[in-house]
């Protein structure tokens, strides 16, 4: 166990000398600022023509008046959790390939293999050491967007919306653990630094903006600028009862968001955060039930990622090879 | 002498390198199957449309109707903001890499090289490789429209394809070339990769929700989201808009091919996309040469 720790200790200690750990949380505060901001000035600009709605109104028209916009403070932070899942995706990549790449060019794996301790309890300890690294940089972000909405949006939070963030946090952590996992395994496996690089971004690709991308266009709603239904007229009930006619098509459609891991999470996260309107307000027993299944995928693809990282170890080859 | 060494050497080099075969193969896969993807959405939303008429839902016209031949390939300009950047971002850091990790430079140094019309023939090299990635993706999609639609595409539509291929073309070359620059500046290998492509992705997406407050997965469906501004002056988006290069591209792809008839070719776009592809490659080659024979890290 102590030399569990040991490994691990050193793992974070090279990231915070590497500056990585300080630069992801640098990069990811600034996005989730930002998109504050972006998102408050949009729901201002909103409110201003609202105003100049009501204003122009008649006395006798205000009872038939649109609803007041509503802002939900935890929407703001959407932009920042798209950043997450795009960049953030990205930078556990690279903080995964880092870890293993480093010690292979400086020839430490060598000297670690040397040592009485086990080539799985390595990438172990490195694993617990990405866990300690992705949690502190998720920590740091999860306050600065308490921060950010409370001081840049003027939103309120209630001790409800700290949980809920709180969860989306806590998920963020495994999706972001899965693409470290997923380069440790593929520096370990391949002999060239350029090979495994190009095969990540490559699959970060893929997985993270193409496959969602589709799905996406794919989306008869996505179709036409302010959506097909609400273009043509019709409401949401009829909506519903459109598209079932259409299930086929909705489902192979479905079936390709759901092999996107990113995906998976989008739909968590903006499912807790009320980004998704249908999720909006309800208890977090609903919505975690509701999404289940993307629950239990993510962390289930995550654990068995992080298991394959270790099998791998098992190769003599692993460690020792340098590119 | 020197640039037609140096371009023949990086043409077989380039060819022979297995490790970006990977991204390209994802590029011409994605690239030419767009027109697919597309016409499958375009006939399914039209069944959705027509079972909306036959329950007298809606008055309203088919939005599909009188869409352009060359509506299917709006995906494809999806595509080469994501996949052909990046794509080019790696063929243009791996040429410069492939000297420096063999230590080709230290013999160069030795010689009466003139590192400028190597550096050109490089990247020319590179350049006739996107070329033709770019026509097999485009005499792609001409087929399966043809398919698609039981009939070829008239001359003006395929006049459209080129220019939208040139267009597309440019924009990955000087992609190339600034990942040239990267590979020829960076201490590490995957620092020569990682700048670009952090660069890449603001560009992509934090500057144009900086201007326009649109998300940045919105910014990738090739319908335009509806854009409410974050209220920033006219003059402060006067001077970023240029950095969003991708959006310049995407506005004046879209106007090419004709897919959205209130998109326009502006001269802004066209200039300020103009300028990032030119100062691009004129800074990798100005860079590169000056910066020529760093070693890497170990």
């Amino acid at each position: 166990m102590r030399k569990l720790l040991i490994v691990t200790k050193k793992e974070v200690q090279d990231a915070i000398r590497s500056r990585q750990a300080l630069a992801l949380i640098a990069f990811l505060s600034l996005s989730i600022l930002i998109s504050v901001w972006v998102a408050s000035a949009s729901f201002s600009i909103k409110m201003d023509e609202y105003n100049l709605y009501l204003a122009a109104l008649t006395p006798d028209m205000h009872s038939q008046a649109l609803s007041r916009p509503q802002l939900f403070p935890l929407t703001l932070i959407r932009s920042g959790i798209e950043y997450i899942e795009i960049l953030g995706a990205l930078f556990a990549f690279i903080i995964g390939f880092t870890s293993v790449s480093r010690e292979r060019s400086r020839g430490t794996s060598l000297l670690l293999l040397s040592r009485p301790i086990k080539k799985s309890e390595i990438l172990l300890a490195k694993s617990l050491g990405l866990l300690v690294i992705w949690t502190s940089v998720l920590a740091t972000i999860y306050l600065t967007s308490i921060a950010a909405i409370i001081g840049i949006g003027h939103g309120r939070l209630q001790v409800i919306d700290y949980v809920r963030l709180g969860i989306v946090f806590l998920f963020a952590d495994i999706y972001l653990l899965f693409w470290s996992f997923f380069a440790v395994a593929v520096t370990a496996r391949l002999k060239q630094f350029s090979s495994a690089i190009l095969v990540g971004i490559t699959a970060w690709l893929m997985v993270v903006l193409v496959i969602p991308q589709i799905g996406d266009t794919m989306d008869p709603d996505n179709q036409v600028p302010g959506g097909l239904f609400g273009s043509l007229g019709i409401v949401k009930a009829t909506e519903t009862s459109i598209l079932a006619h259409f299930h086929s098509f909705d489902v192979i459609r479905n079936g390709l968001e759901v092999t996107s891991i990113t995906k998976l999470f989008e739909r968590v996260a903006f499912a807790f955060l009320g980004i998704k309107d249908k999720y909006n307000q309800l208890p977090i027993s609903s919505v975690a039930k509701a999404l289940e299944s993307s629950l239990i995928a993510v962390i289930l693809l995550t654990v068995l990622i992080g298991i394959s990282t270790v099998l791998i170890s098992q190769n003599e080859e692993t460690l020792r090879r340098r590119s | 002498m020197v640039f037609k060494a140096a371009f023949k050497h990086e043409l077989l080099s380039s060819l022979r390198s297995k490790s970006p075969q990977l991204v390209v193969t994802v590029f011409l896969v994605l690239t030419s199957i767009s027109s697919i993807i597309g016409w499958l959405t375009v006939r399914n939303v039209t069944k959705i449309y027509n079972d909306i008429v036959s329950q007298n839902l809606t008055k309203a016209p088919n939005p599909f109707t009188n869409v352009p031949s060359l509506y299917y390939m709006r995906d494809s300009v999806i595509y080469v903001v994501l996949i052909g950047s990046l794509m080019s971002i790696i063929l243009g850091a791996q040429a410069s890499l492939r000297d420096r990790k063999s230590n080709a430079n230290e013999l160069i140094k030795t010689r009466n090289v003139n590192l400028v019309h190597r550096i050109l023939g490089q990247l020319s090299a590179i350049a006739s490789i996107i070329v033709l990635l770019e026509i097999v993706a485009l005499l792609t999609s001409f087929i399966l429209i043809w398919v698609i639609q039981k009939t070829p595409l008239n001359i003006g539509a395929v006049f459209s394809l080129l220019g939208y291929g040139a267009v597309s073309a440019i924009l990955m070359i000087a992609l190339a070339a600034i990942g040239f620059t990267f590979g020829t500046i960076s201490k590490s290998e995957e620092s020569s990769l990682l700048y670009p492509i952090v660069g890449w992705a603001l560009v992509t997406f934090t500057i144009p929700q900086i201007i326009t407050s649109i998300h940045p997965v919105a910014l990738l469906n090739p319908t335009p989201a509806v854009s409410t501004g974050t209220g920033l002056a006219q003059s402060v988006i006067n001077v970023i808009s240029p950095l969003a290069v991708m959006e310049n591209f995407k506005a004046i792809a879209n106007a090419i091919l004709g897919v959205d008839k209130s998109i326009q070719l502006s001269l802004v776009d066209l200039l300020s996309f103009s300028l990032f592809a030119g100062v691009g490659v004129m800074a990798s080659v100005v860079i590169s040469s000056k910066s020529f024979g760093r070693k890497l890290d170990a």
